[in-house]
């Protein structure tokens, strides 16, 4: 495949990944093969920051409710 | 809030142009089952759920819905590439012509413009989490539909793609169904909405 193809295919299997973890929070080995996916540049639109052990990306508070938009919260 | 990744989740690539199966494909752009209402069903639904994992599926399910949206509008868009006024009517394409030319418009195959009453918002996480696993069932046949009509190979191969992943999504919403039901204990469960009738401390209301 042209490098443009495994980076589309890597960026793919990163973002399948994320959804089983929004479901399957706790499981360690997807979290290892998301971390594993992301660690090359070209993990690409699936890759979002995250607490080394655990997927954080689902933790309280979302953007549209108070607690995240106080002052402080900005960052 | 979102950003925009400058290529599509899967190739578009579509040599023959045909603009009778435009009029069909159609419908998953902007028809009853389509992926506009999906993404918009989802993205609206995950304000009134009170679980953290529901909020992020919901989002990130959403947020690919309008990927598939746009495959979608470029699978029109192809296959009415320099569509010659002759190649319209011959396709039986000339309603669709008059009004919109080669744009992509969010409407469904009968020419029924996009309507939001396709969809709902109900504000409670199990009837809602129901509706979404619907959603994907009824998106699922739709794209059967289009394989059934469809005898070109590059349509199909995206078509394909976009089915299956219908089906991830659905697995990933009887996931949260099941989910939220655990979160509930035998004396609440169907007898309150866990979104309205709870408050942040009590019993059921967070994931444990």
């Amino acid at each position: 495949m042209c490098d443009a193809c495994v980076n589309l295919a890597r960026s793919f299997a990163a973002w399948e990944v994320r959804l089983y973890l929004d479901t399957h929070p706790e499981d360690i080995s997807a979290l290892a093969l998301y971390r594993r996916l992301c660690a090359q540049e070209c993990g690409g639109y699936a890759c979002v920051p995250h607490e080394r052990d655990r997927w954080s990306w689902i933790d309280d508070p979302w953007p549209w409710e108070l607690e995240a938009n106080l002052p402080g919260k900005e960052a | 809030m979102w950003s925009y990744e400058k290529h599509l989740q899967y190739p578009v690539r579509i040599a023959r142009t045909n603009p009778r199966l435009a009029q069909a494909i159609i419908s998953q752009y902007g028809g009853p089952d389509g992926e506009l209402g999906a993404s918009l069903r989802y993205l609206s639904q995950r304000f009134s759920m009170p679980y953290a994992r529901a909020k992020a599926a919901l989002t990130d399910i959403g947020t690919e819905e309008l990927a598939h949206l746009e495959i979608v509008g470029s699978i029109i868009h192809q296959l009415t590439r320099d569509l010659t006024p002759q190649e319209a009517v011959a396709g039986g394409f000339e309603a669709y012509l008059v009004d919109h030319t080669t744009g992509v418009y969010p409407q469904a195959a009968s020419g029924m413009p996009f309507s939001a009453a396709a969809l709902q918002v109900k504000g409670d996480p199990i009837t809602d989490l129901s509706e979404d696993m619907a959603a994907e069932m009824k998106a699922r046949t739709t794209y059967d539909n289009i394989l059934r009509i469809s005898d070109d190979p590059d349509v199909n191969d995206v078509i394909r793609f976009l089915r299956q992943r219908e089906i991830v999504h659905y697995q990933r919403f009887g996931e949260l169904l099941r989910h939220v039901q655990d979160q509930l204990d035998e004396q609440n469960f169907f007898a309150i909405n866990p979104a309205f009738d709870l408050r942040a401390g009590d019993k059921g209301a967070r994931d444990r």
